[in-house]
């Protein structure tokens, strides 16, 4: 993994599954079972929300997980432990093979803040290219950004979004979501969703690349 | 997945996929040990309860020969030791209320094992140099 250049105040590193799922069948006893969580991990896991039928989101020392009826989401608060967040990855879609589609994403969600107002609005303003907007607008702002990329891969479809938006929390003063989401769809039944995310050692660092660039060409004054 | 919201939406992780769950649920997930660096080990060989292994500096990428005692590995993990086994060796803190205490934990990696994950497991310890010391029989 490539280091980012720049300092997130929050970080989550996360794959996200689609398919059928029942949520509440998804609690930590479940991945102590099938032997991806140890004993004590699973009992002292923390259940932040339990619906059978809607959502199970709990979280150990090292992962979180949220599972609702189409979706199954292993992520994990800190980068350095992708390697965790894939090895569960690849063991839930090996397990639950039948409920899964061949569409998947991995994504990386980044928390910049910056030293003031000032700074925070002449990124986002960088980023949108506002300057164009003074002709029509006076002190025109951009508010959020978003592009996409579709490449074509051997036996795959990767579509990659960059969205930078401003984060509404009210203990985050200045902050940008910087959020880079790598949405693959596998074009062969045959090819198993495990096996791309095994064999993926690329998307985190083609991700943090592309952050470490907006950063260069963005946030630095 | 094709079709992507593109309203703005105030701070939450899924907001390209899916539907919003509880922001404040969302969009951080604690973090009770922080992470300052990390090394990747795999197990090369064990003597009763002392562990030897090989690890790699993930930032510098050096290689580092490292001995531990089976007990400095969380219960759970315990299990988990056998010659080949990787494993993550990070160094951090661990906050608690207003304290910090530098901490070090040892984590093992579960997966479920198939054909291509051992050969990835052998393809690590090639890489660190580890074949010379399999015994060839």
């Amino acid at each position: 993994m490539i280091d980012l250049s720049l300092k997130p105040s929050e970080s989550i590193y996360e794959i996200e599954i689609l398919g059928s799922f029942i949520p509440g069948n998804y609690n930590p006893m479940w991945f102590f079972s099938n032997d991806l969580l140890g004993k004590e991990e699973a009992e002292n896991a923390t259940i932040l929300k339990a619906e059978h039928e809607v959502v199970m989101i709990f979280t150990t020392n090292f992962i979180r997980i949220i599972v609702e009826k189409n979706k199954f989401r292993i992520g994990t608060g800190q980068l350095l432990s992708f390697d965790l967040v894939k090895d569960m990855a690849i063991s839930v879609c090996k397990l639950i093979k039948d409920s899964i589609l061949n569409e998947f994403s991995i994504e990386t969600c980044l928390h910049i803040t910056f030293k003031n107002e000032k700074l925070f609005l002449k990124a986002l303003n960088s980023l949108g290219n506002a300057e164009r907007w003074n002709n029509l607008l006076a002190n025109p702002q951009s508010i959020e950004f978003e592009v996409q990329s579709k490449i074509d891969l051997p036996n795959k479809k990767l579509k990659r979004i960059l969205r930078v938006s401003p984060c509404g929390r009210s203990d985050m003063k200045n902050t940008l979501h910087v959020y880079v989401f790598n949405v693959f769809t596998l074009k062969k039944e045959k090819t198993s969703v495990w096996e791309v995310i095994e064999e993926d050692t690329t998307t985190l660092n083609a991700s943090i690349t592309l952050i470490n660039d907006l950063n260069d060409l963005h946030f630095k004054n | 997945m094709e079709d992507f919201n593109l309203n703005s939406v105030a701070c939450a992780i899924e907001d390209a996929p899916s539907e919003k769950l509880n922001e404040e649920q969302e969009n951080v997930i604690d973090v009770t040990f922080q992470i300052e660096n990390k090394w990747e080990g795999v197990v090369v060989d064990i003597d009763g309860e002392i562990v030897y292994s090989k690890m790699k500096e993930v930032s510098s990428g050096d290689d580092y020969e490292y001995n531990f005692k089976k007990k400095d590995v969380p219960s759970d993990d315990r299990p988990l030791i056998t010659e080949g086994a990787l494993f993550n060796f990070y160094s951090g803190y661990q906050v608690k209320g207003k304290t910090r205490k530098n901490s070090r934990i040892i984590k093992f990696r579960r997966q479920l094992n198939t054909p291509k994950t051992i050969d990835a497991i052998l393809d690590k310890m090639n890489a660190m140099g580890i074949a010379d010391l399999i015994e060839k029989h």
